[in-house]
């Protein structure tokens, strides 16, 4: 229940909150919780770049 | 001392002994109060010199608390400014410092990412799915699963597509006929029904409504027909008012002049007068 819990708060947050709780954690050792969030944060930036190359019409 | 230095009545009283004995003891008398005068004057001193360390003790003293309290209020001072500006970078400065931070790290994952999977590499594998995810609902559509797409299929679909746009081409064509012909007859339709309506009015009337309703719906003719009409047969009777006006004002038959004359002359002058010969036809 609580990995479910913050898979959602994960997917509520933006890239730049992800990145801000990620030096929360590296500063406090939490290296498990900082790997989580810069983990989200690269896949939020991968998604960003595949979906804006989705928005591209194929048929031209 | 020798006993020859003294006088010489002395000389002859004291031996040389006495002599002696009376230096020594003179001596001793004159060691003990040196002594004493010394001792004295050390207790002199010492009392002095303690009543002199006291009040430099005292001095020293009352200048170290001033500078103890001068240098606690300084290093007070010193750390109330740095308290201030502890607070400042903490509150301003480190959330300057973590804006910056997070801006850079998410410029670096950007930069990382960009290096790791290129724009190209991410743009083909979108359109890949794309194309793919096109192709699939367009099998769905036309109900082209692997067994169908057989060359002869293609050909029918092929064969199908050319025919709709043959058969596109020759509606767009139809439509424009359709459209000329629909103008040509509503162009028909409101000259005829002009020439029905005209018929009755003289020719200045008729030609003026021709002009005006010509190129004009036969709806929206028969609708402003009256109107126009109306509007025709003021205009006119506002010219004649005018005619009639300037004729009075020009006529060169006094007003006062006999009735029987007047009634000649004015039949004289109106058979060359074309004023009044229009105001005699409206009459």
């Amino acid at each position: 229940m609580p990995e479910e819990q913050n898979q959602e708060s994960l997917e509520s947050l933006t890239t730049k909150s992800k990145i801000v709780k990620f030096i929360d954690a590296i500063s406090d050792e939490k290296y498990a919780s900082a790997n989580k969030y810069l983990q989200s944060a690269v896949d939020d930036k991968l998604e960003d770049r595949i979906r804006q190359a989705a928005e591209k019409p194929i048929f031209k | 001392m020798n006993k020859e230095e003294l006088p010489k009545e002395i000389e002859e009283v004291l031996t040389n002994e006495s002599v002696e004995a009376i230096e020594t003891a003179f001596k001793e008398k004159l060691e003990l109060s040196v002594e004493a005068a010394l001792t004295q004057q050390d207790e002199m001193y010492a009392e002095k010199l303690e009543e002199l360390v006291g009040n430099i003790d005292k001095d020293h003293a009352s200048k170290m608390e001033q500078i103890v309290e001068a240098v606690d209020t300084n290093n007070a001072k010193k750390l109330a400014q740095v308290v201030t500006k502890y607070e400042t970078e903490l509150n301003e400065g480190a959330v300057d410092f973590k804006e910056t931070l997070v801006e850079s790290i998410s410029n670096y994952l950007e930069e990382y990412v960009q290096e790791a999977i290129p724009t190209e590499s991410i743009m083909e594998a979108t359109q890949n799915k794309e194309a793919y995810n096109v192709l699939a609902s367009l099998r769905n559509q036309l109900a082209v699963d692997s067994s169908l797409m057989a060359e002869g299929v293609k050909t029918a679909i092929v064969e199908g597509k050319n025919e709709i746009d043959e058969l596109k081409a020759e509606i767009a064509e139809l439509k424009q006929n359709n459209t000329t012909l629909t103008e040509s007859y509503n162009d028909a339709k409101s000259a005829a029904f002009l020439e029905s309506r005209c018929s009755k009015f003289n020719d200045k009337k008729s030609a003026y409504l021709k002009k005006v309703l010509n190129d004009k719906s036969p709806r929206f003719i028969e609708e402003n027909f009256e109107y126009t009409a109306r509007l025709f047969d003021r205009k006119e009777k506002e010219q004649m008012e005018v005619i009639r006006e300037e004729a009075i004002s020009q006529r060169t038959v006094k007003a006062d002049a006999p009735k029987p004359v007047v009634v000649e002359k004015v039949v004289t002058e109106s058979a060359g007068n074309p004023y009044l010969d229009g105001l005699n036809k409206m009459k």
